[in-house]
């Protein structure tokens, strides 16, 4: 009735005036929505990260839906059902959160299934028992509140409120998760065992989340710039290892790192050298299980046909 | 990129009875009753909310702050009979768009002008304006059903899980 919601902010006649107008909003800590002027690149950032991490809270569902059939007992199915739920809502967040943009569902969703959109590679990893669910939550979400914590603080409005009500149902996850690998770490010689594996398996999948060293990340910098990040990867990744590593030796349970050290100087943990052969190896579709997880949504997609079907036969009846 | 999707709604969530509609995000739907669905399923996942509604992009008048200041007002500004408008405000930069209130008016841009000294906008830099019968509402009767609480499912609160606890009977146990 009254066309686009565009909300411009002041009379704006150059690009270069318009980025540094934009820019100065960003100093203020003003979140930018989605009809305001915004330069392409950071269009193209966030439609790029936003579906990214969309994709991730998707295909992360599969790793740990696996075990809802074998759960040990009613409490923990509930529990791990619920986790799985969640994170097909966090997608949803993030792909309303990325539509805002102009990106479509369509051609986010296309994107995945022909191996074309990338995802976090920690999901390309299978999940061999039970106690593997606790070291998931553990360190997977774990690693991620930290990152998501972060983009809580976003300049873009609608990312930024996306990641506060996943914030929220996050912590449930990772304290599930938690309690798991506490209780795994007291328990018989067996589960202790168990859970170590699972620990010395997921750790270097977790650590690598938080993306290639700064150096190496050739995003980062305008990212951090235009305010969509506030730390870098590194130092993510720094505060994960400070966390985490005091509590599995607490637990009494050892990190699969010979050259982790702890720097008396600077008071941090330091970890040892990252496999990024394996890290790239995992992104470009060659990690343990990348065919397994697109061939699960391409069922997906294919079996949900006939409700995107009726749903277009309603809206051209509606049209009518 | 081309939008090959239905229409954007964009949907507003009361936290409780009484409270203010607050600006939760938006969904593609084919029609009014298929987006509150959406909304209530992306937005309402737990429960925490009393009632939705939904407006279609196109049915919200929008202005800034000064695109107000910059021009005069309608001839037909002030409270006259027309038109119910539900007008509401961002009332900073960093904030999203909150009910204002119900303003009868000639127009949209009426309606905001009479809404912002009768609200206390302020400085709000973004003001919106949406005529009463384009908003798609949540039914009273549903409430429960749509967005009832769910007491069994106390285990997705992390307090269920008292982890704290369990790390500090673990450093006793190494201690003594």
């Amino acid at each position: 009735m009254y066309g686009s919601t565009v909300e411009e902010i002041g009379e704006i006649t150059t690009g270069e005036q318009a980025l540094a107008a934009f820019e100065a909003r960003i100093a203020r800590g003003e979140k930018i929505e989605p009809g305001d002027w915004m330069p392409d690149e950071y269009r193209r950032q966030l439609i790029r990260m936003i579906s990214q991490h969309a994709h991730s809270e998707i295909v992360g569902q599969l790793p740990e839906g696996a075990w809802i059939t074998r759960a040990p007992n009613l409490r923990r199915k509930l529990v791990l059902l619920a986790k799985v739920q969640d994170e097909a809502g966090h997608g949803q967040y993030l792909y309303h959160a990325a539509e805002t943009l102009g990106a479509t569902r369509e051609e986010m969703i296309d994107a995945l299934l022909a191996g074309k959109a990338k995802y976090a590679s920690v999901f390309n990893y299978p999940t061999l028992n039970w106690a593997d669910n606790g070291a998931i939550g553990y360190l997977v979400d774990g690693a991620a509140i930290l990152n998501q914590t972060m983009l809580a603080r976003c300049s873009y409005g609608p990312y930024s409120r996306a990641m506060v009500r996943i914030c929220a149902e996050e912590s449930f996850h990772f304290q599930q998760g938690k309690e798991m690998v506490i209780r795994y770490s007291q328990g018989t010689p067996l589960q202790r065992r168990m859970i170590q594996d699972a620990i010395n398996r997921w750790w270097w999948p977790s650590m690598m989340m938080f993306g290639p060293h700064d150096g190496e990340s050739s995003n980062s910098e305008i990212l951090i710039r235009w305010g969509v990040k506030t730390r870098t990867n590194d130092q993510l990744r720094s505060n994960f290892v400070n966390q985490i590593v005091p509590e599995l030796h607490e637990m009494g349970l050892t990190v699969p790192d010979p050259g982790l050290r702890y720097d008396e100087e600077k008071e941090t943990w330091v970890h040892g050298p990252i496999d990024w052969d394996e890290f790239w190896r995992v992104i470009r579709g060659d990690g343990p299980c990348n065919r397994e997880r697109l061939e699960a949504r391409r069922k997906a997609h294919a079996d949900g046909a006939w409700v995107r079907e009726a749903l277009q036969a309603y809206a051209e009846k509606d049209a009518n | 990129m081309g939008d090959t999707q239905w229409s954007r709604y964009y949907v507003f969530e009361q936290p409780e009875v009484g409270a203010a509609f607050i600006l939760a995000g938006s969904v593609h739907a084919p029609d009014g009753e298929m987006a509150l669905l959406a909304a209530r399923d992306t937005f309402a996942r737990r429960p925490r909310r009393t009632a939705m509604w939904v407006v279609r992009d196109a049915s919200i008048f929008s202005r800034t702050r000064e695109q107000l200041d910059a021009t005069r007002p309608d001839k037909d500004a002030g409270a006259s009979a027309g038109t119910v408008f539900q007008v509401f405000a961002k009332r900073s930069h960093k904030g999203v768009h909150v009910h204002m209130g119900a303003v009868e008016a000639a127009g949209p841009e009426a309606a905001i002008r009479c809404a912002d000294p009768e609200h206390g906008g302020g400085t709000a830099p973004v003001w919106w304006a949406i005529a009463d019968g384009d908003i798609i509402r949540s039914e009273e009767g549903d409430r429960e059903v749509l967005f009832g609480s769910s007491p069994g499912k106390s285990f997705r609160h992390e307090i269920e899980y008292p982890v704290r606890t369990m790390m500090m009977d673990l450093k006793r146990k190494k201690k003594d």
